[in-house]
């Protein structure tokens, strides 16, 4: 026998597993799904639900096509701060990494030549580890499960908090010229990625609801 | 003579203005939103059922309309949208924009033109 509870539940996991809608925006799919159901039942009495259901499941469309939709109507916030984010990464590598008079003042991209000229293979190793998370948000970007961006946003927070707090000591520091803009701009990018992650993994969570009607 | 459905380009036009205006009348929900319309045009300015939920997330980001959670009677969580102050400016900007267009063909199909 037909179970509409099933079958919406059935709809609702193909949905996720498919498509890169959030819980909420299938959430608010699922209200339509079953009111439009509920008001097939009521237009024609002799309708049995099975059939309801394929007509509001029908009139809603593949999941594909719904993220597709979604995707039109605009970059989430999160995707708009990653980009912001990379988009800083991305310059703090040709920006002064150290103040002047430091004994290296060039930026992050001469560090990784002089590496690779010298094959300095410890340095490259340490600098991939360092910039894997960053590279990991990437991953993000298709992602269905929030458990590795809840760990990547953490190790990011972490990163860009002791970035910062790195720079502040070198600024107080008497005895240190200070860091350079690349520096600066480099911590500025793991922020934002931090946030984009936190908001990321908040678009994941069910709403509370508000109050009741 | 049979009503014609208004062509695609259109009803995403004119999405905008009449997500506004439906919501002039209160606090609704996408399916309710969707009903209305189709009742208001007669079935000639038909939204797919998945059209419809994109808009009303694009409008509020673009901070026109606000949603909140509720729960109803039947134990559902449902997503309610009002108009804010700054949907309330664009519905006023949008109405003149659609009256000018409106306003010009009137004239152009008038008497002895069309």
């Amino acid at each position: 026998m037909f179970d509409l509870d099933k079958a919406v539940s059935d709809w609702r996991q193909r949905v996720e597993r498919t498509s890169s809608l959030s819980p909420r925006e299938v959430d608010e799919l699922e209200d339509h799904l079953r009111a439009r159901v509920d008001l097939e039942m009521e237009l024609d009495q002799a309708l049995i639900p099975e059939r309801a259901f394929r007509i509001a499941r029908e009139g809603l469309g593949k999941p594909a096509t719904m993220s597709r939709e979604f995707a039109k109507a605009g970059m989430p916030r999160w995707r708009r701060l990653l980009a912001a984010g990379w988009a800083m990464y991305g310059v703090s590598f040709f920006l002064p990494l150290a103040g002047e008079g430091r004994m290296f003042a060039g930026s992050t991209a001469d560090l990784i030549w002089q590496s690779i000229k010298i094959q300095d293979v410890a340095g490259l190793a340490l600098f991939t580890l360092l910039n894997a998370p960053m590279f990991l948000t990437l991953l993000t970007l298709r992602s269905t499960r929030p458990k590795g961006v809840r760990w990547l946003r953490g190790i990011l927070a972490t990163m860009a908090v002791g970035v910062t707090c790195l720079g502040i000591g070198h600024i107080v520091s008497p005895w240190s010229p200070g860091m350079g803009t690349g520096y600066w701009v480099y911590a500025a990018s793991l922020t934002c990625a931090a946030a984009a992650m936190w908001m990321r993994v908040g678009r994941w969570a069910s709403p509370r609801p508000l109050a009741t009607i | 003579m049979s009503a014609k459905k208004a062509s695609k380009d259109l009803v995403a036009a004119s999405s905008r203005p009449m997500v506004l205006s439906i919501l002039t009348g209160g606090e609704n929900y996408g399916y309710e939103i969707l009903k209305q319309v189709r009742v208001l045009s007669g079935g000639q300015v038909q939204w797919s059922d998945g059209m419809l939920y994109p808009v009303l997330h694009r409008l509020e980001r673009e901070g026109l309309i606000k949603g909140r959670w509720v729960l109803t009677d039947a134990g559902r969580r449902r997503k309610y949208y009002r108009l804010t102050s700054k949907g309330k400016g664009q519905l006023a900007s949008d109405k003149e924009s659609w009256r000018a267009v409106h306003g010009t063909l009137e004239l152009l199909w008038g008497p002895g033109r069309v």
